[in-house]
Parts: structure tokens; C-alpha cells; sequence
């Protein structure tokens, strides 16, 4: 039973493949030049500028966390690439003027842009490497009022709302990684949902890291104001190389009054091989505010891939009756490492706050749930409900949980639950009596374990997060 | 160069006498005081000390337990006496072990329970094998600050198949108002092979002023035996009190403990249980109840490190007015420990807007056929509670008190001595009503 499921677990990484697209790169290496040129490169105003010269400044001064359980060789910042771009990039208005090599790599991804804008209603904004290559549905969105577009357009377009927004909820000042972010970002999306406006399609975001030795630094921007919806999805993938890139992106949400944000993310960028070698160093800051009273943030999430996940989507809850919502499955399998987790800070009256954490180890790797719920004195009548259950498979993996619990208001309550279990003999046997293999068997378990979360998801972003999960973890129940 | 705080006890530990200790009591102490060099008082970046703030302690000044000597008579300690343990009581005033207080009688044969300053007159080397054998806080400030000044404390060694029907009372009582004084008890329970014993350890503060209790536990529990080990913490709301409990355990062996923390302006009550055979049951209890200015702080590690064991936690927190408790529980589940089942759960009742609660209960699971689970919730009693019990006529007051009661009473429950569990449960209940 266990070498079938070896085999399964050997599953090649099938988005590892390096397309040969013309590429504009900078040298390797970090310094203010480097930013200078950055900024320049994409012509931006001086307030763009100014931020990234107060990040790095700031950046210089700090050192490298290490408190997550996650062991790593740190990565060498100087030679990392900071700048990627596709060449050949004058602005596009339709998705015909996209380089073809481009769309042929998305197309392998399994996201042919132009038939998911005929069939699936989905507004989708690619980045590669570093830079926005296309944003379908521009059109439409702009007639209910929706901002959808990459950063740099942006801060083009709408430099005021930039201005505003940028760095209100994730600091430059916040930690290593935001900081390094702020300094060197070089693209990403910003969203804009006007007052009362409910989003008319999920928007989409495909990362790509294409270019070898090179760090993705993107910065996503979601302001929804008053009475506001939108729905939020993203995925990642990566090429195998055997070096380490990094990934340090920065994810800031704001909702208004009654406004809600629902952020969806399936991240499978590549984990290393068998032995370790290689993958994504996943190194992710994302908050949100609920600045208005009545407002939502809700964070689904599947991780999947990456050497090591860094990752905490947050939810500072302000406003009066505001909810934050955490749901993640997180699996490991091989060398991967992920320390993730949530914070939910309290702050408003009646806040409310649900954490639902699946972690999945397998292998020889680690998976550490990591979270904080903190209850302001302010914040009268707060509930937050915790539930982080691990599942073991195989006997060299460990599961991890460190919630850490701070209330200062005797009229809130917290509850934190969390367990260990693993694949049971009995439950295999169940399906075997019936007839059913052990690959779907195991299969099956895993959406039952999994399914709470799952059903927070956009119903295409559930469709493959199942098979991921399947794909991930065939043949590794012995 | 370390800190005042620390300097005063390394200068305190290098001006004790060693005329009469072992070689290796010496050597000992001045590893500790060569350790003690290199450490500082812990701070908030440290994350074993993350919420608990060190900051008077360590800007107090202590002078040796031997320049603050307390006496006391037997009338006003009898409160404190346990009708159970009439004859096998130790008592220590200000850290200075009581041979007048004490009582030692009618015990078997070969069970030893003395002070070391006893120990001494006897057989010391019967310790050596247990000082230091569990090294868990061998970098800790305060595990060298008592190895480094020790002076006494508890011995007890229960020899194998003693079955002691009585309970070993180890008292210590602490007064600021001879002086502030630091004493470092180092208690060592030994029981062998299918051995039987209870003890309870008890600190009790009378007066005002500050004094320091720094204490470490070495407890080794072997083969197939059984300890319960009831431990009461009510110093004066001025003294501080650490305690390192090191706890090893070995295969079939029985460990429950219940620590009952009431007392002290500053507490921390650490414990580190470590597996070392199968088939192992272990419950670490706990009950912290507190109000006022005071903190407590209690860490707790199983440390399953073989298959087959079992491990319990019941921590249950009160906190009134501006207390402020912490709890961080892991358990630990090696590679290999398979079959493991643990369970934790930590409640925690916040009665005041002043108040505050840390907690974080751990798990590190490296093993995968285990039954694991952790659960913690901080809240306060419900309005269904108190509907219930006052449209049986009981007034709102009285029903909080009772519903307080309640709460703590499941951990109070646990405590097999007698006249121990009815005084604490009165106690208890005085103290709700308020």
C-alpha cells in the first residue's frame, strides 16, 4: 500500500515547465539605483518614489525574522533579480496584442484567458514575473463603476486613491518582508469597488514567476467602499528550478461601511523536489481592515505548493459589527515547510471572528498553524470561534499549533479547538468493503476533512483545489 | 557583567559555606555560578516571557534567607497543619528549614523524608543521582539562580514497594518583616519501583513586604509507581515565587499533579514532564485564581517521548479586578511516540474590565497514530446560569459567587487530601463571595 503511494506522491509538478519569452532584466542585486530605476522604468509620480526610498531606508535597518518554525538557508537579497519584465510591452487594450509566447505559458496553466472570458465571466488579471500582462474585461467592469487594473496603471489612472490607500494597512514599517516589498515591488492589482456597487463578475489574478534568480515582489490593493461586494481570487505558479526564489508579496484590503471583500487564494507554487531542493521561499504579508461598522473580510485558503509558506492573512476588525473570516487548508508534503496561520484583532463592539484551519502533513515535512486572537478593551461583546485540526500521514511529518489567545474585555469570548488525527485503518476499510479504491478513498477523506473550507470557495477555485489536493497526496497513505 | 539582580545572588551564592557539602554539591553550585555570569533577567523579546513582565522583581534588592530568620510558634502555623500528615510534616520559616515545627514519625523503613541541611548528617550521596539529572532548564536564569544557592528544602525517597498511606506535608512559610529575603528550596521526591506516595507542597505568606521564593522541584517517579503531588501557592500578594518542577517519569508509572495558584504579586509555575518509558498516565491540574495588581504565569511541557502514554491537562483561570494570567501549554509528541493520546483544555473566567488573559496552548505532533487535542476558551459566566439560579430565589451576589465556586471546584475536586481540599474549597468560596 505505502510504495503505491509513492508513486502517486511522485507526481511530477506540472506547471514546472520555463517558457522563452523575451524578457527585460535587471542585474541582480539591491541598492537605491536600483529603486530609482524601478520607479523610472515605470515612470512613476514622486509620492511612488519617496515610498520606496522610505521602505528600503527603513528595510536596511531591520533583520530577518526567524521565530516561525521554519528552518531555510536565508536567501542572499543581493542576488536576487528585482526587476523582470516581459519586453514588447506598449499598453494593450484587448488580449490580442499579448505576446503569443505569453498567452501559449497561461494556456499551459490551465487558464486560457480568452475562453474564460467567454465562459466563465471571469475578470482576469496575469502577472508575469513582475509585470501586469493583460487585464481582460476592462470594459465591462468600468461600466458598474469597478476599478480592476494592474498596479502600475493604477498609479497612473488613479494616483490619489494610490496615495491614500498605499501602506494604510500593511505599514512599510510592518515587518522584513512588507518592507522589502514596499521598497521593490513592481506590480500587482488594485481593485476599486465604488459605494454600493456589488462587483458584477469574481476578479482573478494568475501569478507566474518565470525568470530564474528572480524574486516576485507584487502588491495587491482592494478598496471596497461603502455597501460595496467583491470577490477576489488568486492563484500562483512557478517553474522547477533547482535555486530557491522568493516571493514576498503584500496583500492590503479595505472595507468601508456594510462593504465585504472576499479574497480567495490557491497557491501551488513549486514546493522543491523530493528532496528539498529548489521551491518557492512563500514569504506573504496580507491584512485586511474593516474600517466601517457592518463590514466583512473573509480569507480562504489553499496551500499547496511552495518550499517554505510564510503566510498570516489578517483582519483588523474596527468598525462596529464587523466579521473576519479565516478559512485555509495548508498541506505539506516531502521537505515543504509552512507556518501559517491568521490574526483577528478585535477592536470594534460585537466583532465577530471564525477561524477554520486544516492542515495536511505528509512526508517529511512540517505544517505549523500560527495565530492570534486578540480582543481590545474596546471590543464589547466580540466572539471568535477557532477550529485548527491537523492530519498526519506517515510517521516522519509533524503538525504543528501555536494560537496565541490576549482578551481584555470581560464581556468577550474566545474559543480555540484543535486536533490531531490521521487516515484511519478503519475508515479505509469502510471503503474497501465497498468497493471503492484507495486512491479515491483517500481522496474522499481528505474533501471530508477539507470541506469546510472548501465550501468557501468561488465554485471553479473548488473544483481545483480538489484535484490539487488529489494530485498532491495520491499514494501517500500507507 | 550580569545585571544587578543577578550579581546580588552570585555574590550571595559565592558567600555561602561549603565546609560541609559533597564534592559534587560543590561542584554543582559553582557551575551554576559561572552559568549565572553569562544570563540576564528574561525580557519580552524573550518567548518563554512574552506576556509576563519581570521588571520589579528585578529591580529588587534581597538579602540571604539566614539575614531575614523568622520564628514562629506552633499555635500560629496550625492552621496551616494537616490533621493527615500529623507525622510526617517538614516545615521551613523563611526558607530555613524548622526542626521544632517539624514532624517525622512512625514512618516504614528506608523512606527518607528530611531537609538537606539532614540529608547532610545522614548520606548525601543518596541524592547525587537525581540533582541536575533532568537538564530542561539548564540555560533558565532561575534554575541557576537555585542551583547556584541552595541551601535546603525537601528530600523525600520512597524506596520500592512502599506504599505510604499517609501524605508527606512539605510547608514553607515566608514573611517579609524580618527583611526581603530570597531562599531557593530545592525539593527532590524520589519514588522507586512500585512505590506509593502523596505529597503536598505548600507556600504560605503571612505579612506584608516583599520576599522571593525560587524554587525547583526534581521529581523522578519510577517503574509502575505512583505520585500525586498537590502543590499550594497562596505567598503574600508582595512575595514573588518561580518554580521549575522537573518531572520524570518512567514506563507504567503514575504522575498526577495539581497546582492550586492563589498567592504572590508575581507567579510563574513552570512544569516539564518527560516520558521515559510506555505506558504512562500523566495530569498536570491547575487552578489560578487572582485579583488585585497580581500575575501569574504558568508553562507546562509533556513531552511524550515514547509510544503508548497518556497525558491529561485541566488549567482553569479566574482573574478579577486588574489580574493578569498567562498559560502556555504544549504538548510534545516525539517521532516514534506513537499511539499517544493527550488532551488539554484551558478555561479561563475573566470577571473584570481591568482584567486580562494570555493563553496559548500548544501542540507539536511528530508522530502520526496519536489522539491529540487542545482546547481553550476565555469567557464569562452566562446569563442562562444566572437565570437559572435566580428564579430559584438566589440573589444575583450570591449567584455569582456560587457560579465562581463552581468553576474553580472542578479542579479542587482532584485533591485526594481531605481536610486540604475542604479548606481550600472554603477558601475558595470566601474569597468569590468577595
Amino acid at each position: 500500500m505505502s510504495s503505491n503511494i509513492e508513486t502517486l506522491m511522485d507526481r511530477p509538478y506540472k506547471h514546472g515547465f520555463v517558457s522563452d519569452v523575451e524578457m527585460d532584466t535587471f542585474p541582480p542585486g539591491l541598492n537605491e539605483d536600483v529603486i530609482r530605476h524601478i520607479s523610472k522604468k515605470k515612470n512613476e509620480p514622486q509620492f511612488m518614489l519617496d515610498f520606496r526610498l522610505k521602505a528600503y531606508k527603513h528595510w536596511l535597518t531591520m533583520t530577518e525574522p526567524d521565530w516561525a518554525n521554519v528552518t531555510y538557508e536565508k536567501p542572499s537579497f543581493n542576488d536576487i533579480i528585482y526587476y523582470s519584465a516581459p519586453k514588447n510591452k506598449p499598453k494593450k487594450d484587448s488580449l490580442d496584442e499579448v505576446d503569443p509566447a505569453i498567452l501559449e505559458v497561461y494556456e499551459k496553466l490551465g487558464i486560457p484567458l480568452h475562453e474564460q472570458k467567454m465562459l466563465q465571466n471571469v475578470a482576469v488579471d496575469a502577472v508575469f514575473d513582475s509585470v501586469s500582462v493583460a487585464t481582460t474585461f476592462k470594459k465591462q467592469l468600468a461600466e458598474a463603476g469597478v476599478i480592476f487594473s494592474s498596479f502600475s496603471e493604477a498609479v497612473h489612472d488613479h494616483p490619489e486613491l494610490i496615495e491614500k490607500y498605499l501602506g494604510s494597512v500593511v505599514p512599510h514599517t510592518d515587518n522584513f518582508y512588507a518592507a522589502l516589498n514596499a521598497a521593490v515591488f513592481s506590480d500587482g492589482s488594485f481593485v476599486y469597488v465604488p459605494k454600493g456597487v456589488t462587483c458584477p463578475m469574481e476578479l482573478s489574478t494568475y501569478f507566474r514567476i518565470n525568470t530564474q534568480n528572480s524574486g516576485q515582489f507584487e502588491r495587491t490593493l482592494i478598496v471596497c467602499e461603502d455597501g460595496g461586494y467583491v470577490s477576489y481570487l488568486e492563484g500562483c505558479t512557478a517553474p522547477q528550478f533547482d535555486t530557491n526564489q522568493l516571493h514576498a508579496a503584500v496583500v492590503e484590503l479595505v472595507a468601508m461601511e456594510d462593504a465585504e471583500i472576499k479574497y480567495s487564494t490557491v497557491q501551488n507554487w513549486y514546493a522543491g523536489d523530493e528532496d528539498g531542493k529548489g521551491g518557492i521561499f512563500n514569504f506573504v504579508t496580507k491584512r485586511g481592515v474593516c474600517e466601517g461598522d457592518n463590514s466583512k473580510i473573509s480569507w480562504t485558503q489553499v496551500e499547496t505548493g511552495s518550499a517554505i509558506t510564510w503566510k498570516y492573512p489578517s483582519c483588523i476588525l474596527k468598525g462596529d459589527n464587523s466579521v473576519g473570516e479565516f478559512y485555509s487548508v495548508a498541506l505539506t508534503n516531502h521537505h515543504q515547510q509552512a507556518d501559517t496561520g491568521t490574526k483577528m484583532v478585535h477592536i470594534g463592539k460585537n466583532t465577530k471572528s471564525t477561524i477554520i484551519s486544516k492542515g495536511i502533513s505528509a512526508g517529511v515535512s512540517q505544517n505549523s498553524y500560527r495565530g492570534l486572537v486578540k480582543m481590545a478593551p474596546s471590543a464589547e461583546g466580540a466572539r471568535n470561534y477557532s477550529e485548527c485540526d491537523s492530519m498526519l500521514i506517515g510517521d516522519r511529518c509533524g503538525a504543528h499549533t501555536f494560537p496565541y489567545i490576549d482578551v481584555r474585555n470581560p464581556t468577550a469570548q474566545v474559543e480555540h479547538e484543535a486536533s490531531t488525527s490521521r487516515i484511519g485503518e478503519e475508515q479505509m476499510f469502510y471503503f474497501a468493503q465497498r468497493g471503492i479504491d484507495e486512491e479515491d478513498a483517500i481522496s474522499m477523506i481528505i474533501s471530508g476533512f477539507c470541506k469546510d473550507v472548501f465550501h468557501e470557495l468561488p465554485m471553479e477555485f473548488a473544483v481545483e483545489a480538489r484535484a490539487l489536493l488529489g494530485i498532491k497526496l495520491e499514494g501517500s497513505v500507507g | 557583567m550580569s545585571s544587578t539582580f543577578v550579581q546580588q545572588f552570585i555574590e550571595q551564592g559565592g558567600a555561602r559555606s561549603t565546609d560541609r557539602l559533597p564534592t559534587w554539591w560543590k561542584e554543582f553550585r559553582s557551575s551554576a555560578l559561572k552559568k549565572l555570569e553569562t544570563l540576564e533577567v528574561p525580557t519580552r523579546k524573550d518567548e518563554e516571557w512574552k506576556f509576563l513582565k519581570l521588571k520589579t522583581l528585578a529591580k529588587t534588592s534581597f538579602v540571604a534567607e539566614s539575614d531575614a530568620a523568622l520564628s514562629l510558634s506552633r499555635e500560629e502555623i496550625a492552621a496551616r497543619l494537616l490533621p493527615e500528615s500529623s507525622a510526617s510534616t517538614l516545615v521551613f520559616l523563611n526558607g530555613r528549614f524548622s526542626s521544632e515545627l517539624s514532624r517525622v514519625d512512625e514512618l516504614p523503613e528506608d523512606v527518607v523524608l528530611t531537609n538537606w541541611q539532614g540529608l547532610l548528617d545522614q548520606d548525601p550521596g543518596l541524592v547525587r543521582d537525581y540533582v541536575g539529572a533532568n537538564d530542561f532548564w539548564k540555560d533558565d536564569l532561575f534554575y541557576n539562580l537555585n542551583g547556584a544557592n541552595f541551601e535546603d528544602g525537601a528530600v523525600v525517597l520512597i524506596p520500592r514497594n512502599t506504599v505510604l498511606e499517609k501524605p508527606l506535608h512539605i510547608l514553607y512559610v515566608g514573611s517579609g518583616k524580618e527583611g526581603s529575603y530570597a531562599s531557593h528550596p530545592r525539593n527532590i521526591i524520589v519514588a522507586g519501583e512500585n512505590a506509593e506516595a502523596t505529597v503536598v507542597e505548600e507556600y504560605d505568606g503571612r505579612d506584608s513586604g516583599a520576599y522571593f521564593h525560587n524554587v525547583v522541584n526534581e521529581i523522578s517517579v519510577g517503574a509502575n509507581a505512583t505520585v500525586k503531588h498537590f502543590k499550594v501557592q497562596r505567598d503574600s500578594t508582595d512575595a514573588f515565587h518561580i518554580a521549575r518542577n522537573l518531572i520524570t517519569v518512567s514506563q507504567d508509572a503514575c504522575y498526577d499533579a495539581t497546582a492550586i495558584n492563589l498567592g504572590a504579586s508575581v507567579s510563574r509555575n513552570d512544569s516539564y514532564a518527560r516520558f521515559e518509558g510506555q505506558n504512562i498516565d500523566c495530569t498536570l491540574d491547575g487552578l489560578v485564581h487572582i485579583r488585585g495588581s497580581q500575575t501569574s504565569d504558568t508553562h507546562t511541557a509533556l513531552d511524550h517521548a515514547q509510544p503508548n502514554s497518556r497525558s491529561f491537562q485541566l488549567h482553569k483561570v479566574i482573574v478579577d479586578e486588574g489580574a493578569h494570567s498567562i498559560f502556555n501549554g504544549k504538548i510534545l509528541v516525539r517521532k516514534d511516540a506513537q499511539k499517544t493520546s493527550s488532551n488539554q483544555l484551558n478555561q479561563n473566567l475573566l470577571l473584570s474590565n481591568k482584567a486580562h488573559i494570555d493563553t496559548k496552548p500548544q501542540l507539536e505532533i511528530l508522530a502520526d497514530d496519536v489522539i491529540c487535542s487542545h482546547g481553550a476558551t476565555v469567557g464569562q459566566l452566562s446569563e442562562d446560569q444566572f437565570f437559572y439560579l435566580m428564579s430559584r430565589g438566589i440573589e444575583r451576589e450570591h449567584a455569582r459567587a456560587l457560579l465562581t465556586y463552581a468553576f474553580a471546584a472542578e479542579v479542587l475536586e482532584t485533591i485526594t487530601v481531605d481536610s486540604l481540599r475542604n479548606a481550600l474549597e472554603a477558601e475558595v468560596l470566601a474569597a468569590t463571595v468577595g
